[in-house]
Order: C-alpha cells, then structure tokens, then sequence
C-alpha cells in the first residue's frame, strides 16, 4: 500500500481568496448559482478578476473621488480669489484632497499585495507537504489508474464507470469524483471518465475516481 | 492580434501611462503658468490645476501599472490551481 493510500494527502487550501466563482450544485437541485469566499467577494460575476473584493473597490474609488472632488474645489476657490490667506485657505484643502486620493491608492494597493502573498504561502504550505516519495507514488497510482481505466473503455467497461459523472474544471489536467475538495466552488464540466480520456484528462490523485 | 483585442487585453496598462503622461502634461502647464506671471495670486491656480492635480494623476497611472502586475500575478495562481 502506497503512502498515499495509508495517509491521505491533505486538501488543497490555497484558492485565492476574494474571488467569485460558479458553484455547480448537486443535478437534483438544478442550475448553477453564484457562491463567494473570502472577504468582500460578494459581488456578481462581472467583477473583474483580481486579488480585490468589492468592499476594497468602493473604498478605492470612494477615496478617489473625494479626491478628485476635493482637487476641483480647491482650485475653484483658489481661481475664485485674490487674497492669500484664502487661498492659502483652499490650497491646504487641495493638499488635504492629495493625501485622502494617495491614501486610497496605497491602501489598494497594499490590499492586493497582502492577498496575494497570503495565496502564494499557502499553495507554499500545500507543497511543502508533499515529499518526493509521494510525487513518485502520485505518478506511479496515476499512471496505473489511467491505465485501467483507459482499458476499461477499450474493453467496454463503460458499463461499470459510463454512468457516473465526473467532474474537471475546464482546461485541467486531470477529472474528479463530484465530492472531491478540488472541485467543490470550482466551475466544473461533468461528463464519463471516457471522455475526460479522450480530453486528455487523467484521474485524481486524492479522490482516485 | 487587432487593436481591440490589444486594448481589452492591457486596458489598465495603457490607461495608467496614460494617466502618467496627462499628469506630465499638467506639471509642465503649471509650470509654464507659475513662471509666466510674477503675482502670487495668479500663480497659486496653476500650482493647484498643474502641480496637485498632475501630482494625482502621476499616482493614480501608477497605482493602475502596480494593479496589472498584481492581477497577473493571481491569475497565474489561479490557473496553477485549477490546472492542479
């Protein structure tokens, strides 16, 4: 028995958070909805994508504008006067309207980069735990399953596999069982193991299909 | 790859230089205006409408360049993961 067998591999943890995605549910309970995770990641499908939530894009542009509305009048009032203590008066508020937009900015910024370090540690961690012994065994129990399970289509073993539905996130390399942690919140295309083959698409390592 | 595609693509590249050279622009026309009038009064309008205002642009172009580098950045974690 294969390390991996004895001891399952830990799940994969390490999405980067505040990012929307399409939960497929169950087939019993029909169509696919919007789930979110992480923080502020309750906007709709048309935020655009990014390490940032919708909380973090209203206090951008919230500070932008005060900004930008401090910057205008400010230079109204200084155009609108001749004496220097008032327009002294309106050139501090510009400055002050300088610093909230910069303040917006650096905020942002800082927002993004902290999340995008912490998803970095984490796909870091989920490594971290994976030795070269179990590398091996991974290729080597996926090489075997995709074996059989190549031969089980040849020799018609459709029968015994062709009415399950596996599930693979578009563009992934490998099909997994509906209850798999790697496919949970993922927008996912079901279909046989036949054809996830044929996609060149290889069975996972963890829920072994 | 036409300009469409271009443009969809580094939208927020393409803005944020520009945002930098507009606030370039209004350096250099405050400049221009404090230097050609010897009144403080009629000096201090450019410094807000040039100087400041060239000051908020030059940074918003910048925050926006940082922003692609960093939406890269997750993309490509995000397509590691999912491609695992």
């Amino acid at each position: 028995m294969s390390p991996l067998q004895s001891e399952p591999l830990p799940t994969v943890r390490w999405r980067p958070r505040g990012e929307p995605v399409l939960r497929r549910e169950p087939e019993s309970r029909g169509k696919n909805r919007v789930a979110s995770r992480g923080r502020g990641a309750t906007v709709g499908l048309s935020q655009p994508r990014g390490p940032w939530g919708l909380n973090d894009v209203l206090v951008a542009y919230a500070m932008n504008g005060i900004g930008a509305v401090g910057l205008l009048v400010s230079w109204w009032g200084v155009s609108g006067s001749v004496q220097s203590r008032s327009q002294l008066a309106w050139l501090n508020l510009g400055i002050g309207a300088l610093v909230v937009l910069g303040v917006g900015n650096v905020v942002w910024l800082l927002v993004g980069r902290r999340r995008v370090g912490e998803s970095i540690r984490r796909a870091r961690d989920f490594w971290g735990t994976v030795s070269s012994t179990e590398f091996a065994n991974i290729a080597d129990d996926v090489d075997a399953d995709a074996a059989r399970l190549r031969a089980d289509r040849q020799s018609g073993g459709a029968k015994a596999l062709g009415a399950t539905r596996y599930l693979a996130v578009k563009n992934a390399s490998r099909f997994h069982r509906e209850d798999c942690d790697l496919v949970i919140d993922k927008k996912t295309i079901a279909a046989s193991p036949a054809v996830h083959l044929n996609a060149g698409r290889r069975p996972c390592e963890i829920c072994k299909p | 790859m036409n300009l469409k595609v271009i443009l969809k693509a580094l939208w927020d590249r393409i803005l944020g230089w520009a945002l930098i050279a507009c606030g370039l622009i209004a350096i250099l026309i405050g400049w221009i205006g404090v230097s050609g009038t010897p009144f403080v009064y009629k000096q201090l309008p450019y410094v807000v409408s040039g100087g400041l205002l060239g000051i908020a642009l030059i940074g918003i172009g910048a925050t926006l360049l940082i922003s692609a580098d960093l939406r890269d950045e997750w993309r490509k974690l995000e397509q590691s993961e999912a491609r695992f």
